[in-house]
């Protein structure tokens, strides 16, 4: 494929890990430049949970999520086509990045069906039959114009086995070929493959080895983090990272815990997106190091301190967990303050971990991190034996 | 705390001054004012963050107790004020019974007591309870304990029991307030109530005009929430300036409730000097933005208020108002926001209070210039305008609909 032009994505990895496979990287996009490892809000339907961009750049998100289902039905590609893409219609001005549509559409819709051509469903406002091919799904994320896009993928349920999983692997490096064909914007826009095969080590090689012989800007890690095993997830990881080239971002799709962001990024992963910092403050749940607090229990009702008193989010700075407690789930004013404590936990998180390998003291934080998080050392085995892996010993 | 006017004519519109408020001094605020209404300690939709955006002057805050009732418990725990637990102390704020912006049930009534709606039911206040609370709060104005539980449709008797009852509860809530450390730097303002009876009026203003009170606050006119927007001002033209005359000039008048402009502009025209921004709160419920105060042909804001339940605005990429300074306007699109409010994301509604907000304290700006100006008048003309050309296209599409030919312009 001949490309013009400056290249829509460009990365550079600054610092390694002595230790364990961790990198810390930047990625030039076409509207913003991204710090990796970094943590990606989902910004579902055109909008953060009720913040403004302003107050997502306050809180130094690069680049945030849209989904293209959601998008594509509501306000449909006629309105963002007409508005200029999404990033105008939303006035985001620094970089997106669009699934595929494909794993919502299984997900959302029980009648969806997979063919060779694509996924198959009934419209969920006119009962008519619809069908999402890779060549339609690249269409509407060239329309929605993020600067990262996801190739449509055959997701499978990680917890099933056997001819499905190899099929619909096979199928996922076939569908990459049509998007790839399908794809009108080389210079704004990059394709990320996406690495599937379930829980089997054998496919899961072959189809990334398969991926790397096309010519892409990056790779992604699918179908994870669907209810498998810790023990299974993170040796899938471990796994593809090994096999993908060390030059390209690596992107772990529904990822976001604390705790697997560490180790993650331990095992080499970039990128990571999940919607639960966002979801969890929904229902009052704060991010702490040790892991949430409910603030909607009675335990912090007269308890005067911030939710975490060495943040420096606008939350911890004004309001006290006391208060915090008497508006949850009441005013959504508390919805928007936790979600702002949330993503400024992840965005600290994720600042820490690439400063601790840019000053090659990572294996220390991870060491520090989990300590603080099992005081007792009672370390859940998965943690030991994938940090062992990387060479990281817990204290 | 001092209010000062040069008006000496009863019954018109005035510019005042609020200053020396002891606990933030160098405070001032220039009457006619809209208080920020606020719900559970924070403006609707709003983190503070994002309510400085839309404004950074001083603003005072309006709070009601049905809305705050539950935090009180560890307010007096843990020893702190109001201002300081919701994290809003930079701003002056004045407490309130009821919320204005939610429909006070009508009845539950016995002696002694009054009523308090909150999320979680019903909580009897006696003066006693009620002093408690304001000593833990301590806000910088509120009302004293008062029942204001008439409208238009209330009856003679349930009008002189009101009157009768707000009296007993002032004097009691007078002598806890003179006595009170804690509420030294408090001012209390008597409620004026009578619903809609000139008598009953003239029997609650001559009890209270002899106390010394900063102010007043006329009560009694409806029963708070939504509903108050489409009380039209010659409902409550007479009763207020009957009201307004036989209280003294020189004091402060307060007017809660989400009264739609032109009712604020008739009331403004009466004298009142205080009003609060449930109004814009309530239209913010209801998906719509002001347009009231665009003049501007390019637009084509032809009524108060557009609504984002309507289809047309799927694909209208221009701003609510072209010339409206506000976050809203100056980042986004009708398209937006018609998107956000159609899918129920949180941001829609965000959007359209800072929006509404916004123009509301712009609304208020431009009411005092007029007054400096002594236009108010031809401004009243031009708004009353806005709402009338409302009426008129309803009634266009209305004729159409008939088969008959429109009534000429």
């Amino acid at each position: 494929m001949l490309q013009q032009g400056k290249s829509p994505l460009l990365f550079e990895i600054f610092y390694e890990c002595k230790t364990t496979k961790a990198r810390v990287g930047r990625m030039a996009l076409v509207h913003h430049h991204v710090d990796t490892p970094v943590f990606m809000p989902v910004g579902t339907q055109g909008t953060l949970k009720g913040l403004l961009p302003q107050q997502l750049e306050q809180l130094d998100c690069q680049i945030i999520l849209g989904n293209t289902y959601h998008l594509g039905t509501r306000p449909g590609i006629n309105i963002l086509e007409k508005a200029g893409g999404l990033h105008k219609f939303m006035n985001w001005k620094r970089a997106l990045l669009t699934d595929s549509g494909g794993f919502q559409m299984v997900s959302l819709l029980e009648l969806a069906k997979i063919t060779e051509d694509g996924v198959k469903f009934k419209s969920p406002y006119n009962e008519s039959d619809c069908m999402l091919t890779p060549e339609h799904s690249i269409q509407i994320q060239n329309i929605i114009g993020a600067d990262i896009m996801m190739q449509l993928d055959d997701v499978v349920k990680t917890t099933i086995t056997g001819p499905r999983v190899e099929e619909a692997m096979y199928r996922t490096i076939r569908w990459l070929d049509r998007c790839l064909k399908a794809h009108q914007r080389l210079n704004e826009q990059s394709i990320f493959p996406i690495v599937q095969g379930g829980l089997d080590s054998k496919l899961r090689s072959e189809c990334a080895n398969q991926l790397i012989k096309r010519e892409v800007n990056g790779y992604a890690v699918g179908g994870l983090s669907g209810g498998e095993s810790k023990n299974d997830f993170w040796k899938m990881v471990h796994l593809t990272t090994n096999i993908l080239p060390k030059n390209k971002p690596r992107y772990l799709m529904g990822v976001g815990f604390a705790t697997d962001l560490i180790i993650c990024s331990a095992l080499g992963i970039d990128m990571f997106d999940c919607v639960f910092p966002t979801r969890t403050a929904r229902f009052g749940c704060a991010l702490v190091r040790t892991g949430q607090l409910n603030l909607r229990q009675i335990q912090y009702r007269k308890d005067m301190r911030p939710i975490d008193e060495s943040c420096e989010c606008s939350t911890c700075k004004i309001h006290t967990r006391a208060y915090l407690h008497h508006i949850v789930t009441v005013e959504t004013v508390a919805c928007h303050l936790l979600s702002v404590h949330n993503i400024a936990f992840q965005m600290k998180l994720m600042k820490d971990i690439r400063q601790s390998i840019q000053e090659q003291r990572f294996p220390e934080f991870i060491q520090q991190y989990m300590l603080h998080l099992f005081p007792n050392k009672e370390y859940p085995s998965w943690i030991v034996d994938a940090l062992e892996t990387v060479n990281v010993t817990l204290l | 705390m001092k209010f000062t006017t040069n008006s000496i004519k009863s019954c018109a519109a005035r510019i005042g001054l609020l200053t020396e408020f002891e606990r933030i001094p160098n405070s001032t605020f220039e009457t006619p004012l809209v208080l920020v209404y606020t719900k559970g300690g924070c403006v609707p939709h709003l983190t503070k963050d994002v309510f400085k955006m839309v404004t950074s002057s001083p603003q005072m805050l309006s709070v009601s107790l049905s809305s705050t009732y539950l935090m009180q418990e560890t307010m007096k725990d843990c020893n702190i004020n109001f201002a300081n637990f919701v994290g809003m102390k930079e701003y002056i704020n004045f407490l309130t019974i009821h919320d204005p912006a939610s429909t006070t049930p009508s009845g539950f009534r016995e002696p002694k007591i009054i009523p308090l709606w909150t999320r979680c039911g019903k909580y009897a206040m006696t003066v006693d309870k009620y002093m408690d609370i304001i000593e833990t709060f301590k806000p910088d104005m509120y009302v004293a304990l008062c029942d204001g539980d008439t409208n238009i449709d209330s009856s003679r008797k349930r009008i002189s029991k009101s009157v009768e009852s707000s009296m007993t509860f002032f004097e009691q809530c007078f002598i806890k307030h003179s006595s009170s450390e804690a509420l030294k730097s408090s001012e209390m303002l008597g409620a004026i109530e009578g619903g809609y009876d000139k008598d009953a009026r003239t029997v609650s203003i001559n009890y209270l005009k002899t106390k010394p009170l900063i102010g007043y606050v006329i009560d009694g006119l409806h029963n708070n929430g939504p509903r108050v927007k489409d009380i039209p001002s010659k409902q409550i033209k007479d009763i207020v300036e009957h009201t307004i005359n036989l209280l003294p000039t020189e004091k402060l008048k307060v007017s809660m409730g989400c009264w739609n402009p032109l009712t604020v502009l008739e009331l403004v025209e009466l004298g009142v000097d205080i009003f609060d921004t449930s109004y814009p709160y309530i239209i913010t419920e209801n998906l719509e933005a002001l347009t009231f105060l665009c003049d501007r042909d390019d637009c084509n804001n032809i009524g108060h208020v557009i609504s984002f339940t309507e289809g047309r605005y799927a694909d209208d990429f221009s701003p609510i108002c072209s010339h409206c300074e506000c976050l809203t306007c100056k980042n986004h699109t009708k398209a937006y926001l018609h998107h956000l409010c159609n899918v129920k994301e949180l941001l829609g509604k965000v959007l359209l209070m800072i929006h509404n907000l916004h123009q509301y304290l712009e609304f208020f700006k431009i009411i005092r210039e007029n007054i400096k100006r002594d236009t108010l008048d031809d401004y009243k003309k031009k708004i009353n305008l806005k709402f009338k050309q409302n009426n008129v296209i309803q009634a266009e599409e209305f004729t159409y609909t008939k088969d008959t030919k429109p009534i000429s312009l």
